[in-house]
């Protein structure tokens, strides 16, 4: 039996190969395991019913599908995640407005604080700096 | 205004704001994109000026969001 701590899993739904490659590379360097990509609202169902990841990012919008169903599928399940997109924070519904938001470009650097802030206890409430 | 003139408006601003969002998309395509060009040691003079061209594009259409915006608030 290892002895290592394990890793946190993080699910990463984006439909654009070049910045889901990104993101994948950033959070492998840094030690997460990397669900992923998937691309579609109903391949990510799938992801979180056969593993439970730590946390997911999510694109807002999905070759013009926007993942509200999926925002709420996470919340119910306590899953927490982070919203990246190119739209405003008005984009999002009401009800997940709360939730830490990163505006398409956003640097890398300010996915990483988010991530940490959520795995290390911070919570995805507003106490998380907006990018 | 009248409400046809106010209903116009907010629908050039639905299409600005989605106008908006499909250029920070495209920014973030094409940063991405010379990331990889640099790390490969390509050129990417066509690349930097190209993301130029896309963030003052994002510019204008913000600035014409906000020409909306100050319509609406009319």
């Amino acid at each position: 039996m290892s002895d290592r701590p394990q890793r946190s899993t993080i699910l990463l739904v984006e439909d654009e190969p070049l910045l889901a490659m990104d993101v994948e590379r950033l959070l492998g360097e840094v030690g997460f395991h990397v669900m992923g990509p998937v691309t579609t609202i109903s391949r990510a169902i799938r992801s979180i019913e056969a593993e439970r990841p730590s946390l997911t990012v999510v694109d807002l919008n999905l070759g013009g599908e926007m993942v509200f169903p999926l925002l709420d599928i996470l919340a119910d399940r306590a899953i927490p995640f982070v919203i990246v997109t190119g739209h405003s924070i008005e984009m999002v519904p009401s009800r997940h407005r709360h939730r830490p938001f990163l505006q398409k470009p956003y640097e890398p650097a300010a996915l990483l604080r988010f991530v940490h802030q959520i795995l290390s206890g911070g919570g995805d409430r507003q106490l998380l700096q907006r990018a | 205004m009248t409400a046809v003139d106010r209903a116009t408006e907010q629908e050039h601003l639905r299409k600005a704001e989605a106008d908006i969002a499909e250029a920070n998309d495209r920014i973030a395509r094409q940063r991405a994109l010379l990331a990889h060009l640099e790390s490969d040691g390509h050129d990417t003079v066509m690349a930097k000026d190209l993301l130029q061209t896309m963030c003052q594009t994002l510019a204008a259409m913000e600035q014409h969001r906000q020409l909306i915006l100050r319509e609406l608030g009319r």
